[in-house]
């Protein structure tokens, strides 16, 4: 049986493809479009799935879409009835988008499918948005039982559910209902710190540990009315959301001493504290959700998802509290992994098939799920381009690769399938010597043009990971982090609050300068031999070579672009980046030889 | 390691392999590519719209205001020849002028539309909801509650249906 699963309309649009359970692809829509983080209805990540099929003509059994359109709807009419007169502006912006195309959706698949040569499917399942997130979560993981928290920014009612996932069966128990959101709680937070919300929360995310929490009590005393259990309400006198197309409202402003800060200006202490403050009360937050959650399922192992569930931070908190067990979070955490839990909600909760955990490994593949291109495809590109390069062999490609990173170059990674998920783990990567101290800067400025406060993440071997990191397990999506071991730290001088952000984040702080943030923090991906073989080999050839089992490993891309799909995608950051290596498959581009203006021209 | 650069003095054709899943990511961008380098056959399109304009030109000009007929037809010839010269730009121009009209067009009626509607409807029935204590939104926090949690029974009665959209 095949199905479809399809999130859209709101961002990360995506699909997936399920053959008899087994999760055969899935990819983003923004990879195709080169839209970062594209809403529209994924018609190139539908035709892409259907081609991964072992029948590309064989059709579709059924469609699951992510979430219950006309709920939705419902919602936003009711907000409506709620604050008129307020509230016009969104509603003349909304309900026309509303009426014109989101609650069209089955046409929509039937036209994409159509297109693909495919027939429409006789069924259509929507599950409820949190559903999609619960299921996502707990079906691929590897526990037979586990309880559920999905945490976002709303989806039809709720904002966070709690649930109970056993065997084959998933069970939502609790919710807490819009607009009382701790997603949109940390957008609101990420607008008015001037990054742009629903892609900037990361950014905040990582800004955090350069401030203090002088607004954390502030926030919990007049934004939030929070309960020992982690359910709260919000003062919506001090959001806009609800009636106006901003996040926060004037009111939020007094409280936080100045009006927002304006995208691309000079990021201050104010913006630091603010995003260490608003961590700090996000982190509470999730740590009292785990509690309950343990509290009131009795499960001893926990399954996260929903876009709050890519804060790696309170992640990283909860799983060192100890409330559970274990953790495991779905590394398209946000509404790409929608299509996928869509697809697993029908084929276990709706049709009853059963599921098999073995209690470690998960069903997600590693998270490669995307397009591959053959080693003819990547030739025949290159040789179309005029590209000068050379072919490692298959016998020295690791070790190739690794001596180019240990001569401090930064290298451009491009092999097997394209990851899901917003991260980029090994197969559409950046990577470069986490022990070089020019080399956070350098990729910031030189390479991914981005702010240069950024941490970078480490990739590192999944069985030497506790001899660089405070971890015990594995971190295979990049989503916990832990801190860098105290035999690797140096101490700090003590000035570092007084520094200018740029000087601040280039002070030597471990012996992996790299990816060593500043409260000596990074976001660990461990790399495993059985999911990525030749990831786990470079890293290994890269230890043989240095000693040093870690990388820094960033996403392919630069600023504000979704992360490359094709050989033309990654040939074309190379060229247009100071990126000195590329390596697509088993060739290796070096910059220096490639002929003068051959990447001319636009991005897209 | 395979120094290849001979080989790259006679490009090939990127070509995808039909039925192989890398395709379809490789047929988008070709496809993209390739349409925008697809060479318009503006003239002939050109040629048809002013024709359709030119015979509404004469029949306004016969059976109506003569002045306006002339005018159109007037606008029709400048058109053609235009295209005739340089059927890109003036296709573009064209395309320019039409989108932006509907655009505009768009918004304007959407506000006509929507705002009667919002303040006719939206307004008193939102009044009347809160006023009877059924505002979904419970904007208000309570203290004295020891949760916020509520129970989870399906967003509405009904809705636990998988194949309905709400």
């Amino acid at each position: 049986m095949r199905i479809l699963g399809i999130s859209c309309y709101y961002h990360d649009a995506a699909a997936c493809l399920l053959e008899d359970g087994a999760l055969v692809a899935a990819a983003q829509e923004e990879r195709f479009t080169r839209i970062k983080h594209d809403q529209s209805f994924p018609s190139n990540a539908v035709r892409y799935c259907l081609a991964e099929s072992r029948d590309p003509t064989a059709g579709i059994d059924a469609v699951a879409f992510y979430d219950k359109p006309i709920l939705k709807f419902y919602r936003i009419l009711e907000t409506y009835f709620s604050v008129a007169p307020r509230g016009l502006k969104p509603f003349v912006r909304a309900v026309p988008l509303w009426l014109r195309e989101k609650l069209w959706i089955e046409p929509r698949i039937g036209e994409a499918l159509e297109a693909a040569g495919v027939e429409e499917p006789e069924h259509f399942y929507y599950p409820e948005h949190h559903a999609s997130h619960a299921a996502s979560a707990f079906y691929p993981s590897p526990f037979s039982e586990a309880a559920v928290l999905t945490i976002d920014g709303v989806g039809e009612w709720a904002t966070a559910t709690l649930g109970v996932g056993e065997g084959n069966s998933l069970r939502l128990v609790e919710q807490l209902s819009f607009p009382h959101s701790l997603g949109l709680l940390y957008s609101a937070f990420t607008s008015y710190t001037g990054f742009e919300v629903n892609s900037g929360e990361y950014k905040l995310m990582g800004l955090a540990p350069y401030g203090e929490g002088v607004y954390t009590q502030r926030i919990l005393e007049e934004l939030i009315d929070l309960k020992d259990d982690g359910s709260f309400r919000l003062n919506m006198e001090y959001f806009g959301y609800l009636d106006d197309l901003v996040m926060t409202s004037d009111r939020f402003e007094a409280l936080f001493d100045g009006p927002p800060r304006a995208s691309e200006t000079p990021i201050g202490r104010r913006e630091m504290n603010l995003a260490r403050s608003i961590q700090e009360v996000t982190t509470e937050i999730v740590l009292r959700m785990g509690r309950h959650a343990r509290e009131r399922t009795g499960k001893r192992q926990l399954c996260l998802a929903g876009g709050v569930a890519l804060n790696c931070v309170a992640n990283g908190h909860l799983l060192r509290e100890g409330i559970f067990d274990d953790l495991w979070i779905q590394p398209a955490a946000g509404d790409a992994g929608g299509a996928l839990g869509a697809a697993l909600w029908l084929w276990h909760s709706v049709l009853g098939n059963e599921r098999n955990t073995d209690g470690t490994h998960d069903a997600m593949q590693g998270a490669y799920l995307g397009p591959e291109f053959s080693h003819k495809q990547i030739a025949a590109f290159l040789d179309d381009r005029g590209c000068v390069y050379e072919e490692i062999d298959e016998s020295a490609w690791a070790r190739t690769v690794a001596e180019l990173v240990a001569e401090e170059n930064v290298v451009g990674l491009f092999q097997g399938r394209m990851e899901f998920g917003p991260r980029a783990l090994g197969n559409r990567s950046i990577i470069g010597d986490a022990r070089s101290e020019k080399m956070q800067s350098l990729m910031n400025r030189k390479i991914k043009y981005r702010e240069s406060f950024r941490p970078f993440a480490p990739a590192c071997l999944a069985e030497r990971v506790g001899d660089y990191f405070d971890i015990d397990r594995p971190s295979p999506y990049m989503l916990l982090v832990a801190s860098i071991r105290e035999d690797r730290r140096e101490t700090l001088r003590g000035d570092e609050a007084n520094l200018e952000i740029h000087d601040w984040v280039n002070r030597r702080r471990s012996d992996l300068p790299a990816i060593t943030h500043v409260d000596y923090s990074a976001r660990i991906q461990t790399v495993h031999r059985d999911t990525n073989p030749r990831f786990h080999a470079l890293l290994s050839a890269f230890e043989s070579l240095t000693g040093c089992a870690v990388l820094v490993n960033t996403s392919f891309n630069v600023r504000d672009e979704p992360i490359v799909c094709t050989p033309e995608d990654a040939w074309r950051c190379f060229m247009r980046t100071e990126m000195d290596h590329l390596v697509l498959g088993r060739f290796h581009l070096d910059k220096r030889r490639q002929p003068e203006g051959a990447a001319d021209g636009s991005w897209s | 390691m395979t120094v290849s650069e001979e080989q790259n003095t006679a490009p090939r054709s990127f070509v995808a392999v039909p039925g192989r899943p890398e395709a379809a990511a490789v047929a988008w961008r070709s496809a993209s590519v390739g349409g925008a380098r697809e060479p318009l056959d503006g003239r002939g399109r050109i040629a048809a719209q002013t024709a359709v304009a030119a015979l509404v030109g004469a029949s306004i000009a016969v059976f109506g205001s003569r002045a306006l007929g002339i005018a159109l037809l007037s606008i029709a010839a400048l058109v053609f020849t235009a295209a005739m010269i340089s059927p890109r730009t003036v296709s573009n121009a064209l395309g320019g002028l039409f989108a932006s009209t509907g655009r505009i067009a768009g918004t304007g009626l959407t506000w006509l539309l929507m705002v009667p509607l919002f303040y006719l409807f939206f307004l008193p029935f939102g009044a009347l909801l809160r006023r009877g204590r059924r505002d979904r939104l419970q904007r208000f926090t309570d203290a004295g509650a020891p949760t916020y949690w509520e129970a989870h029974e399906g967003p509405r009665a009904g809705s636990q249906h998988p194949d309905r959209q709400y």
